[in-house]
């Protein structure tokens, strides 16, 4: 255990602000993977996953500085990293690419072959969503943002954010073999 | 109830991170690399934001439980549903539409989608944009309209009013209109759409503008234009007093923009042009100067850097008082950038003119009129100041008043019924009168020129027109006209600073008097009569609501909507005060209202500017429906029935029809 590791995030981002890249060691223990997983399946591919979080670890120096410590640090990572992996969704769909690993390689955390079949499943399902309707359903069901959130984040309507969700729900209760 | 698989994806582990991702961090660190992130970008709700929207909503909603209408404010007899399908179309795709109609327009063989169509490279505000018919609606029942229209592949920004087929009455969704974005398959409002939608907003409504470059700046942060064109609007709307924060935020962002870019041995001449202009803008001197020169040496054809170029005549020209080389200059300028940027026609055109050379004159306006189709009067009106251009200039005015003389649905804005273009045209074409009638009395046509000004001045209500009429009326020895239009100048209440023509005082006394007389008929001719619904409420700066009918019943009113946070209302607050003061004594009702709810900040915002005018929140957003206001400033003169008879948005033409009606 470093010194570092027993301190508070306000008080990492203080010593962050002073130039402490221990401190940034120590937020990136924290937090790398639950932001890694944000960006996972907002952009639905890991190495563009990687590359969001790598992004907000270069730019979190400088970003803290500006950081107003108005709510949970964590809170405020996750949402930097939500806009930063929209943002890599956009530019692909720009780029009209595709994710490179929309099938995504088993994962060790899957402690059963019955529970690999069932992850691989619902992965496949997530995969087979447009972008459009996997980023709202993301935001609502899984990070929590109301649809009024998702609208400012995406520059869309409520409602069109309701419609996405309702569209994306349909789609992936068809996908699993439910009721459309 | 949620469904278990939502709950199993919800709970899917991302991948773990690569072994070597902290030090790949580290390693770009090392290399001095910075992301600019998005954080606390504007787009983002503040907890102050939030404390202040959350006091809002309890004042609204413990409004609303009190002071429950006895029947709801509707949009009632002129305002329908317009939807589109889809909301967030692609380029060049086709949209259904349908439309439910108001009483206004019910019971229709087919009524008429007109649209004002914006590309990519539209410029600010409309005065050279054309309207279009977009789409024919036919009747669906139940009241309803449907039809269709396909947007031109090049389009990615569409307004919208829908009117009956002859163009007499209009529903511009409250002086709102309908909008169209063209968004990306990610369902996002494309970055040209919002930069159209931002240039389109100019000069009808500030606030709206400024949010929509708050939400450009959120999409699309890494288009160093975003924050340039922000930071204008944040100077505008909120004054360099207030921007030190602002400021310090975009200082930082244009560091890492620097950082960012500088190392790229290519980029695009639009990047090093926004690079430059941020810079400049920021008062950063050093940034400025080494952008400035990768501009001239990357990009010298690109807008900034041809703008700089005719800069540099004008300012070699200022020194060296050379106008015909600085012609020659601008020419080859010209030949260089061509349309590159509006101020190479604008300083052109001024270059021509100093340099006073006929066919410099004639060449320059046609280069500025390719840029500048809504300013053909302006420059024939200058054509007749120079004695080699008279006839040209006349000859262009003459077309122009023609054109103004046939309808023209392409030039009628679509707020706008045929009718009330008609009295716009009406304005437009006396102005041209006059310029007609100078110049013709000029040319030495003094007889024909006289009765041109006559005519220019025999309808309307221009104070500056008639004395620039009396002035050239005087010069040509027709005092008696003069005099009947310096009368109308005296009578009107806004003037002020008028040297009494030396007169027999009875005389003068009785013109003036005559002039009042006019000036109420002119005015009547021109005034609206537009009921106001009963029940419209507002909330008073002690909180509660008071119905806007008991302000303004039994006396000529004046309404005025203004905002804090639009840059041309905050200008006009002080001469709103002074006004109001003045109008308050002579017993007119004053009723200011603003968007914003009543709160402590506001209070201490007009004890700074020490305004004293009442001051009214529409909290319920039922006074701006009701007067089909949108965008401030914007006043109303209310007769003592209550009725909406004047709805201009000039500050100075308030006192004179405030006399027309008492």
């Amino acid at each position: 255990m470093t010194p570092t590791d027993s301190l508070d995030d306000a008080a990492l981002v203080e010593r962050l602000r002073s130039g402490d890249l221990q401190a940034l060691d120590a937020l990136f223990h924290r937090h790398a993977r639950g932001l890694l997983g944000v960006a996972y399946r907002l952009t639905g591919s890991s190495a563009e996953a990687e590359d969001v979080v790598q992004d907000l670890f270069v730019g979190l120096p400088v970003a803290v500085r500006r950081y107003a410590e108005q709510g949970a640090f964590g809170a405020w990572l996750r949402i930097v990293t939500v806009r930063l992996a929209l943002d890599r969704v956009r530019r692909r769909e720009r780029r009209r690419e595709v994710p490179l690993d929309s099938m995504p390689a088993p994962n060790a955390a899957a402690s059963s072959a019955g529970a690999m079949e069932a992850r691989w499943e619902l992965e496949r399902a997530m995969a087979t969503l447009p972008d459009a309707l996997r980023v709202v359903f993301m935001l609502k069901e899984v990070e929590g943002y109301s649809h009024a959130e998702i609208s400012q984040l995406l520059g869309i309507r409520i409602g069109t954010s309701e419609v996405r969700l309702h569209r994306a729900i349909k789609a992936l209760r068809g996908a699993l073999g439910g009721q459309p | 109830m949620r469904e278990r698989w939502i709950d199993e994806i919800a709970q899917l582990q991302g991948p773990e991170p690569s072994g070597d991702l902290l030090a790949r961090i580290h390693d770009r660190l090392a290399r001095g690399e910075h992301v600019i992130l998005p954080v606390g970008d504007p787009g983002r709700t503040t907890a102050r934001w939030r404390l202040r929207a959350a006091a809002a909503l309890v004042a609204a909603v413990t409004a609303l439980w009190f002071l429950w209408p006895t029947g709801p404010l509707t949009a009632g007899d002129t305002q329908g549903e317009l939807t589109f399908t889809p909301a967030t179309p692609h380029a060049g795709e086709t949209v259904q539409v349908a439309y439910r109609a108001p009483t206004m327009l019910a019971g229709r063989d087919r009524i008429v989608l007109r649209a004002r169509y914006r590309t990519p490279r539209d410029g600010s505000y409309n005065g050279d944009t054309r309207q279009i018919v977009a789409a024919e609606l036919t009747p669906a029942g139940d009241g309803w309209f449907r039809g269709s229209l396909r947007l031109p592949e090049s389009v990615v920004y569409g307004a919208l009013a829908v009117e009956d087929a002859d163009g007499r009455h209009v529903d511009s969704h409250g002086s709102q209109l309908w909008e169209l974005l063209v968004h990306d398959s990610l369902g996002r409002p494309t970055f040209d759409a919002l930069s159209q939608r931002e240039h389109d907003l100019m000069g009808r409504n500030w606030e709206q503008g400024y949010k929509t470059a708050r939400q450009v700046a959120a999409l699309y942060p890494e288009h160093v234009s975003s924050w340039h064109t922000l930071l204008f609007y944040e100077q505008y709307v909120l004054g360099e007093s207030q921007m030190d924060s602002a400021l310090a935020g975009h200082r930082a962002r244009l560091r890492a923009f620097d950082a960012r870019l500088s190392a790229h041995a290519f980029l695009s001449p639009d990047d090093v042009g926004d690079m430059y202009w941020y810079a400049l803008n920021l008062r950063d001197t050093i940034l400025e100067q080494r952008w400035r020169a990768r501009l001239e040496r990357e990009a010298p054809r690109s807008p900034f850097a041809a703008q700089n170029r005719a800069a540099a005549i004008l300012e070699q020209m200022a020194r060296d008082k050379d106008s015909v080389r600085a012609l020659a200059d601008m020419d080859r300028l010209w030949n260089d950038v061509g349309t590159a940027h509006g101020n190479v026609v604008n300083w052109g055109w001024r270059v021509a003119q100093v340099a006073a050379d006929s066919a410099g004159l004639v060449r320059w306006a046609s280069r500025y009129l390719s840029m500048n189709r809504g300013d053909s009067v302006w420059i024939a009106t200058a054509f007749t100041h120079h004695a080699a251009l008279r006839n040209e200039g006349m000859r262009l005015l003459r077309r122009e008043l023609r054109g103004l003389e046939t309808p023209n649905s392409a030039r009628r804005a679509l707020e706008r019924t045929v009718d009330e273009q008609g009295v716009v045209d009406a304005t437009g074409a006396r102005q041209i009168l006059v310029a007609l009638g100078d110049a013709l009395v000029a040319g030495g046509q003094r007889a024909a020129g006289l009765d041109t000004l006559k005519r220019a001045v025999r309808e309307g209500w221009d104070v500056s027109l008639f004395r620039r009429v009396a002035q050239i009326q005087l010069s040509t020895g027709d005092t008696a006209s003069a005099m009947r239009l310096l009368g109308l100048v005296a009578a009107d209440p806004a003037t002020e600073d008028f040297t009494r023509p030396p007169s027999d005082s009875a005389a003068w006394a009785r013109l003036v008097q005559e002039g009042r007389g006019e000036m109420r008929r002119r005015l009547l001719d021109l005034a609206t009569r537009r009921g106001l619904p009963e029940n419209v409420r507002l909330q008073a700066a002690s909180g509660g609501a008071v119905r806007f009918d008991t302000l303004t019943r039994g006396r000529v009113t004046v309404v005025a909507f203004w905002s804090r946070f639009c840059g041309p209302s905050k200008e006009e607050l002080p001469a709103l005060e002074r006004l109001t003061a003045r109008l308050h004594q002579q017993g007119v009702g004053i009723v200011t209202i603003t968007e914003e709810p009543v709160s402590g900040d506001l209070r201490r915002f007009l004890t700074e500017q020490k305004l004293t005018f009442p001051v009214y929140s529409d909290a319920w957003r039922e006074a701006s429906r009701a007067f089909s206001q949108w965008g401030t400033p914007s006043y109303f003169v209310v007769d003592a029935d209550g009725v909406v008879r004047f709805e201009y948005r000039d500050l100075d033409r308030i006192p004179a029809e405030v006399a027309a009606l008492q």
